[in-house]
């Protein structure tokens, strides 16, 4: 994701219908931020948390992968 | 704006070729709050409807496309 | 062929005892090699031990498990083990495997200014998915063996004195059948993609992909 990239709330719309995917019953670890389920993550989304901006980095960074072909 | 959106219609086409079957149902934009994957913007894009030339500017706004 | 081989396993949250247990199967292959072996584990996981096996042993391969961000690596309660203001002798070493986050981006540069071989690691978050249930049983978690199997890979192939391009080439290779295998599943497994696309673009190296433990 370029540097200051503005979240706007169509890509927190986005993203939060993404991760309502993700099952139930399993957290992610993500580095020094820790342990969250699917609802934690929403809801740092919601909170334009660090981990929130986190997770809309790394959505956005996969969907713009594509471009390029995911399967190399 | 027609010869713009005709510019990622090709984008769109050939970024959807490639796209493994199973993420292709994967959410790629919220559209009046209707979610919207790959696969229906595939349609609406294929069938060069109204919706699609929204779909495709918005996409290209993500860089997605 | 004989190595010193110094591995962390800080248990103090889901993420590190995850970690601590994935690792645990690569110790059996080091001590069948015959490494002699530093297993920091839990509390001895800290600085003081660290530093002192690093004098007296001069490992040849070492691997850090534990938080971390892009200027050092954590061990037990995320006390500080190695950083780019570590003393020189403990940034000098042969190989250094970081299974932690963003230490790829600035330690491992200092490390191999500092003479270490080789630094491998992550430049951004490394993230694994994981089943709540299976928390008391992290071996028989088939979602997170998907992420933790590749790091495994990895650390076996060094312990077998293969380059750490080969290592690098067989863990990459398991990221991506995981990847793939995880693109033929149903939709909860396709959702796990993108995070092991994620680590395999931020799994990276400096210094000489053909150190070994042993010439």
């Amino acid at each position: 994701m370029e540097e200051k990239e503005k979240i706007t709330e169509e890509i927190k719309k986005l993203v939060i219908a993404r991760i309502e995917v993700l099952p139930e019953n399993k957290k992610i670890s993500i580095g020094n931020f820790g342990e969250f389920s699917k609802e934690e993550l929403i809801n740092n989304i919601n909170k334009n948390s660090d981990i929130g901006n986190k997770i809309i980095e790394i959505e956005l960074e996969f969907l713009r992968a594509m471009k390029k072909g995911i399967i190399q | 704006m027609g010869g713009e959106n005709l510019g990622l219609r090709e984008r769109f086409l050939k970024i959807y070729a490639d796209i493994p079957l199973s993420l292709r149902k994967e959410i790629i934009l919220i559209l009046d709050d209707e979610p919207i994957s790959w696969n229906v913007s595939f349609i609406e894009v294929k069938n060069n409807t109204p919706k699609s030339n929204i779909i495709l500017k918005k996409l290209n706004e993500l860089k997605i496309i | 062929m004989t190595f010193n081989f110094l591995i962390t396993r800080p248990e103090h949250d889901d993420t590190t005892f995850y970690l601590s247990n994935w690792s645990k199967e690569t110790i059996k292959l080091a001590e069948e090699k015959e490494a002699n072996i530093s297993d920091l584990h839990r509390e001895k996981a800290n600085k003081k031990e660290f530093e002192e096996r690093i004098f007296k042993y001069c490992p040849e391969f070492i691997v850090l498990n534990g938080h971390g961000d892009e200027n050092s690596v954590a061990g037990h309660k995320n006390q500080e083990l190695i950083s780019i203001k570590s003393r020189d002798e403990i940034l000098r070493l042969n190989i250094i495997y970081a299974i932690s986050c963003r230490s790829a981006k600035n330690l491992g540069k200092k490390c191999i200014e500092k003479g270490t071989k080789c630094y491998i690691g992550y430049d951004d978050d490394f993230i694994f998915v994981y089943e709540k249930e299976k928390i008391s049983r992290p071996l028989f978690d088939e979602t997170a063996k998907l992420f933790l199997e590749p790091s495994k890979v990895f650390i076996e192939t060094i312990i077998k004195n293969n380059s750490v391009k080969e290592a690098l080439e067989r863990s990459k290779k398991k990221i991506q059948e995981n990847f793939v295998k995880t693109l033929s599943g149903n939709e909860q497994d396709t959702a796990l993609a993108r995070y092991l696309w994620w680590n395999l673009r931020n799994f990276k190296f400096h210094g000489d992909d053909n150190a070994k433990v042993a010439d």
